[in-house]
């Protein structure tokens, strides 16, 4: 079977590499992929939707239902974690694993945490809001969010940081965001544009300036969404969320 | 053939690491190193994305006042923003994957592959 | 402005319907069961509607965002997307009738994630085809196979570890996907299936799209079980749970079929396809499946496996009919395509009513059950006899224009494949009839499952009879219309 795999691999691996002798020179600025649609985002993002960041534009607008469906994406992850962990941990038995959270009463880990962890999320809430202007947005502030409640759950315990972010919360974090940016969505096409078109958004601005609302929102609902989502992932992993749920 | 090594190298690079993750799928008997495997193998294919929105003498996407909507001066957004949905995707498979692997230890005890198939043979003969 | 936003209509609805779901299911728990049916009951009105707008107007499109292709995502919808969606979300909405009882019984505490989890696989399913953007698809495709993932991993002890393997394969099939589309967006500069469609005969003759194509199809191929990957399907069909099984067998692979078609007749001209030998492998891999996938499933004595492994068979014959290629194998696959999600809906549906009723799985333990449930058994003898391809029922049109399509190419040898796999089909189904109208045992205790998931059963057995008596109409008013121009019958 080893050597089989072996095989499979190599052979894998010559065609692929045979197929890099078609492929454009690394960096070349004159490459397809370099022209044709990307040569319109980037002379057309920063006027269609006054936000400098062109992938941000890209993402949440030019391409928002790739972004819809990425949160779908991390919803569903969610909603599985939680189908086949959730109730299975109430009601079989079996092997036990180990506690992932240990309830180590380190006065160091403690105090660093409760230092790092307001850090943490207003670094995370800069990533949302500023992500217009430089690298960022609502999935890595919403990835830091969540970052920052699994820090307390894992130093801290399931006790001390169930009043910061209960264990119920996680679900209706996600739901609320991913509500957030399909409400953005049907808005837009309730007031006459297509799915998702911000410029119809009824909010009284210049196309450009919804359009940059109009992706602030989105990304908010991602971040709530990904927060949300991340964690209960955590809680269903680490088998808290049976204890408490 | 020396083409591809000097004028496209970090392809062929993703194209090792690909390999590497796809070894770890196929020949490792540990259900999580084959997560970790799958893992590498989603990374190299974001690699190579990646390494195809560079352009020579180009900066961040992000707009630039003294560059105004130079073509050139930019590199090409779109990879970026594909990757970043493929990252989120990779992200939630792994997660899925580790909630079957909880599920799976917490019946068979274990995570190496013959020692599964194993005692799932030898429950269901019983 | 409705028209407009009828593309969109069918996964909104189904977005929104997995949202509400989980908030209400937050609330109670009982709410999901009804809540998913009203989204299915809409969905299936609106893609109804659709399919009857496309066929009297032609395409509709929408562009999300209000940006133009290639600058923003298009959803186009023509006749065969139409009919394929119309397929899915109507064979979802008929399993769901039955899933209301199996769900409380075999997984009560999961009830809201399930539903939630059908909407989101029915949501991946359906966007993957109605989008026109080559990396929305992927997106969509991730979306389905996750939610596939979970709802397969929920099941018996061992559904977890066919999941993961599952999980390992599917993500393997995507990677393959999104590197193929890699390579044709790093040629192309473009993800628009019509904008790379119009710039992709430029480039005949370059090796990486070659390569490229076959990435793809290897993805897909894998995705829809194509022998010799089709490793995943008999185990991961087997462990799952009922409900679970009648969802993703029927329509899942049969999606991934779609997208074949699409990116190989749609998004690839007949001079690129002329350069590419993917198609006449795919029939020759194909016609193998065909041959031991139905072997295979008459050495399986667990019935669940047995159609399991016939599924490999009978996506197979899809596969011959794309690999082929002429106009009536192409008939053939699309109208397979919607044959054998009746059919095997039907079958499993039984199956699992089997299973809840008293447990029995193994092909002996089914002594006597068509007299205890005649009408559970009545959908599944019609099921069985189309699945063997006997007329009038659906089975025996579409391998009838498979047959065709395989003598218009002129390869005989998987015609005599095609032929002779029929009676390989009746080999298994034949002797699973023989036991189940054998005289029951007088300890046999079961009888036909509860009204809905009577209906469900019921209907779904007479539409493969009304599939099949309708076909001549089916043919010519939705699937021809819906092909690619050069592959359409001339004079029908």
């Amino acid at each position: 079977m080893k050597q089989v795999s072996i095989f499979v691999l190599i052979l894998l691996g010559a065609v692929l590499l045979a197929a890099g002798n078609g492929l454009p020179l690394f960096g070349d600025p004159h490459a397809p992929a370099a022209k044709h649609v990307s040569d319109h985002y980037i002379e057309h993002a920063y006027h269609d939707a006054h936000t400098p960041n062109f992938v941000t534009v890209m993402i949440a607008d030019y391409r928002s239902f790739d972004t819809l469906g990425e949160t779908m994406v991390v919803f569903a992850a969610g909603m599985a974690c939680l189908l086949l962990l959730r109730g299975h941990v109430r009601r079989r038995g079996g092997v036990v694993l180990p506690p992932i959270v240990h309830r180590d009463d380190s006065i160091i880990t403690d105090l660093v945490t409760r230092a790092m962890v307001p850090v943490i999320q207003i670094f995370a809430l800069y990533v949302v809001f500023h992500g217009h202007y430089s690298p960022g947005g609502g999935f890595q502030g919403g990835a830091l969010l969540a970052g920052s409640v699994l820090l307390v759950r894992v130093v801290l315990g399931q006790d001390r940081s169930n009043p910061i972010f209960p264990v119920s919360w996680g679900t209706p974090f996600g739901v609320a965001g991913l509500a957030i940016f399909l409400g953005v969505g049907l808005v837009a096409l309730a007031f006459g544009g297509s799915g998702l078109q911000y410029d119809h958004l009824p909010l009284g601005l210049e196309p450009d300036m919804l359009r940059n609302w109009g992706i602030l929102i989105a990304e908010i609902g991602v971040a709530f969404a990904v927060m949300g989502t991340l964690v209960s992932i955590f809680d269903d992993l680490s088998g808290e969320s049976g204890e408490v749920a | 053939m020396i083409d591809l090594f000097i004028g496209r190298w970090p392809y062929v690079l993703t194209v090792v690491l690909m390999l590497i993750g796809l070894y770890g799928m196929l020949v490792k008997e540990n259900f999580l190193k084959k997560l970790i495997g799958m893992n590498i193998f989603q990374s190299a294919i974001i690699l190579f994305f990646i390494v195809h929105a560079f352009k020579w003498g180009a900066t961040v996407p992000v707009y630039d006042h003294h560059l105004g909507d130079a073509v050139e001066a930019y590199i090409n957004p779109i990879p970026h923003g594909l990757m970043l949905t493929a990252i989120v995707v990779s992200v939630a498979t792994t997660g899925v994957g580790l909630a079957l692997l909880v599920r799976i230890y917490r019946a068979f005890g274990t995570l190496e592959e013959p020692q599964v198939l194993e005692r799932m043979q030898s429950r269901n003969r019983s | 402005m409705i028209e407009s936003t009828l593309p969109i209509g069918v996964p909104l609805l189904l977005l929104g319907g997995a949202i509400v779901t989980v908030g209400a299911g937050l609330v109670r728990r009982s709410a999901a069961w009804p809540i998913t049916l009203v989204v299915l009951v809409l969905s299936a009105l609106v893609s109804v509607r659709q399919l009857l707008v496309v066929l009297a107007e032609g395409p509709l499109t929408h562009r999300l965002g209000g940006w133009p292709p290639p600058i923003g995502i298009e959803f186009a919808v023509d006749g065969l997307s139409a009919f394929v969606t119309s397929v899915v979300v109507v064979i979802a909405l008929l399993v769901l009738l039955y899933a209301r009882d199996a769900v409380r019984r075999e997984t009560p505490e999961e009830e809201v994630p399930f539903f939630a989890l059908l909407q989101v696989l029915l949501l991946g399913l359906t966007g993957m085809v109605l989008t026109g953007d080559l990396f929305n698809l992927y997106v969509f495709f991730e979306i389905s196979s996750l939610a596939g993932y979970a709802l397969v991993g929920l099941g018996s002890r061992e559904a977890p570890v066919s999941a993961f393997r599952y999980l390992l394969l599917g993500s393997l099939g995507a990677s393959f996907y999104l590197m193929g589309v890699g390579y044709l967006y790093v040629l192309t500069g473009s993800l628009n299936m019509a904008d790379v469609a119009s710039i992709l005969p430029g480039l005949i003759g370059n090796p990486t799209l070659t390569i490229a194509m076959t990435m793809m199809v290897a993805g897909l191929s894998l995705k829809m079980a194509l022998f010799p990957l089709h490793g995943w399907l008999p185990d991961a069909y087997t462990y799952a749970s009922s409900t679970a099984t009648a969802v993703i067998a029927p329509i899942m692979t049969k999606v991934s079929a779609y997208v074949l078609i699409r990116v190989l007749f749609f998004v690839c001209d007949p001079a690129l396809r002329a350069t590419i030998p993917v198609g006449s492998t795919v029939a020759w891999l194909a016609a193998t499946g065909i041959v031991v996938g139905s072997v295979m499933a008459i050495a399986q004595s667990d019935v669940k496996r047995m159609l399991a492994y016939s599924s490999v068979a009978q996506v197979a014959y899809i596969g011959v009919g794309i690999g082929l290629g002429t106009p009536f194998a192409l008939i053939g696959a699309t109208l397979h395509i919607l044959s054998h999600a009746t059919m095997k809906s039907c079958l499993f549906l039984v199956t699992g009513s089997v299973q809840l009723q008293t447990g029995r799985r193994s092909l002996h333990s089914y002594e006597g059950l068509g007299r205890v449930m005649p009408w559970t058994f009545a959908g599944f003898t019609l099921a069985a006899l189309a699945m063997i391809g006997i007329p009038p029922t659906a089975g025996f049109f579409s391998k009838w224009y498979l047959v065709l399509g395989g003598i218009n190419a002129g390869e005989w040898p998987i015609v005599l494949i095609v032929v002779a796999s029929s009676l390989l089909t009746a080999g298994y189904f034949f002797r699973l009839m023989e036991k189940i109208y054998a005289n029951p045992s007088p300890s046999l205790k079961a009888n036909d499952p509860g009204m809905l998931a009577r209906i469900s059963i019921m209907a779904l057995g007479a539409g493969v009879l009304v599939l099949g008596v309708a076909n001549f109409w089916f043919v010519g008013e939705v699937l021809q219309p819906a092909l690619p121009a050069t592959l359409r019958l001339t004079g029908m």
